[in-house]
């Protein structure tokens, strides 16, 4: 099924991750490079030049294609780190 | 769905590296749903088309991969081609319910204004009950047979629906045949006779006679010439010929979008003009509206407003193409044509389109097939 998400232009121009929430129970995170650490209480997200990090319980990885990543869970903390 | 239908794997990584086996999984576009951490590895599902790579990219980063469980309906029919006892069962349970939908099981009158016991008697004839085949029961005949043996009726509807005979009809409202002494049936339009079901009265005509309009199609009068009210159908080939003439200049008004409006308040019998138009438009439409006070249902107020709305219009005027011509012109000849005959009834149809210059000429000719017949020549009691 097409996703129906609305582009921003800084989406385009920028670069800027694309990150979703759902309550504080599922994230979507699109345009992933891949998982730096997993575990139930913390996950880290690589995305091109910054990291992204999870905290959280019960973390589970709901589903993790070439395109997004999909997590569920009790989330409790994200952190964007540059460089 | 499709992975339910085309079977999912589950999964158990067993490793330290489970990043690893993460990032190696989607960069070979191995998609992997419902990942769990563990304490000595993952749990996680996949399609069966990711198999082989799954074991690859488990034994590349030195853990193991282990298949825990198998769902969807490939794994089970799998499973039940080593039981063929099953695969039979499902047949056989398939073609009993294939051959028992062969057969009416019931059989739903609704309609005929308690005349239902008749019908039941002219299915008992025809041999139409509940556990006959369905290829037995002849939808057309019956329907003819019920027609014929109940004059009084409108219309009847027979359809097999599943393993059910739904009969729906209604009786006419008030036949001629009570209240006439005598009417004969008389062709409304010319036509070519196809089709002849009578029901009383004598016969005048014959399939394939030519009859003009107000010919006698059925007499009303009996064997022994006694006066009757003819009942029956007429088929007949009949032809419509339409010629619509469409000017290639169309004039249309078109609202500016100027408007001003006249207020006015009558007090009994005096008028107070409250609002005058600034001026007056050359064309325009107007909307006029009364607003009447009342107390209640009762008391009326001597109190009126009165208010007319002019929307300034222009003319504008537009040429047709020659096909939006034709086409307007066909739309309206077959509006007309609808006017007259049902097109459902309509054989065949034939367009002829002629240029004029200025206008488009388009001339539709129809051939229909249709009951001609109508009550004529009445004799009151």
């Amino acid at each position: 099924m097409p996703k129906k998400w609305t582009i921003f232009p800084g989406e385009i121009f920028a670069d800027l991750p694309k990150v979703v929430f759902l309550g504080n129970e599922m994230v979507i995170v699109e345009g992933h490079k891949g998982i730096q650490f997993y575990s139930p209480e913390e996950i880290k997200i690589i995305r091109f030049n910054e990291k992204i990090t999870l905290e959280g319980k019960n973390l589970e990885i709901f589903l993790i294609t070439s395109e997004e990543l999909q997590i569920t869970g009790q989330i409790e903390r994200v952190y964007f780190e540059r460089g | 769905m499709l992975k339910w239908l085309f079977g999912e794997i589950h999964f158990k990584f067993q490793g330290r590296e489970v990043e690893r086996f993460l990032n190696l999984a989607f960069s070979r576009q191995v998609d992997l749903r419902e990942v769990k951490y563990t304490t000595d590895g993952l749990t996680f599902k996949t399609t069966l088309k990711n198999f082989r790579q799954v074991k690859a990219i488990g034994k590349r980063v030195g853990g193991k991969t282990k298949v825990i469980a198998k769902e969807g309906v490939w794994f089970w029919w799998k499973k039940a081609l080593k039981r063929p006892g099953i695969i039979a069962g499902l047949f056989l349970l398939l073609g009993i319910i294939y051959f028992l939908t062969g057969f009416i099981w019931f059989i739903e009158i609704d309609g005929f204004s308690g005349r239902q016991r008749e019908i039941l008697d002219i299915l008992k004839t025809r041999k139409v009950k509940p556990f006959v085949r369905k290829k037995a029961v002849d939808e057309k005949m019956l329907k003819r047979e019920i027609l014929a043996q109940i004059p009084d009726m409108a219309w009847v509807g027979i359809e097999k629906k599943g393993v059910r005979l739904i009969i729906t009809g209604k009786m006419r409202e008030e036949s001629y045949r009570q209240k006439y002494k005598k009417a004969d049936i008389v062709a409304k339009r010319e036509g070519i006779i196809k089709e002849i079901l009578v029901f009383r009265g004598s016969l005048r005509v014959k399939p394939g006679q030519k009859v003009t309009a107000g010919e006698v199609l059925i007499s009303g009068v009996d064997e022994r010439g006694e006066p009757i009210v003819a009942e029956g159908t007429v088929k007949a080939v009949t032809w419509y010929k339409k010629k619509v003439r469409m000017p290639l200049r169309e004039e249309r008004l078109v609202p500016t979008g100027q408007e001003n409006s006249l207020v006015k308040l009558y007090l009994g019998k005096k008028e107070i003009t409250l609002k005058k138009p600034p001026k007056n438009f050359a064309l325009a439409i107007m909307v006029e509206k009364r607003y009447k006070f009342s107390l209640g249902k009762r008391i009326t107020i001597p109190v009126e407003l009165y208010k007319v709305t002019s929307k300034e219009v222009e003319r504008k005027v537009r040429n047709l193409t020659l096909e939006e011509g034709e086409q307007k012109a066909y739309n309206l000849a077959l509006e007309e044509l609808k006017k007259e005959v049902d097109m459902k009834q309509i054989t065949n149809m034939d367009k002829t389109v002629r240029s004029l210059g200025d206008a488009v000429e388009v001339v539709v000719k129809a051939q229909a097939i249709e009951d001609i017949g109508q009550i004529s020549g009445i004799q009151e009691d």
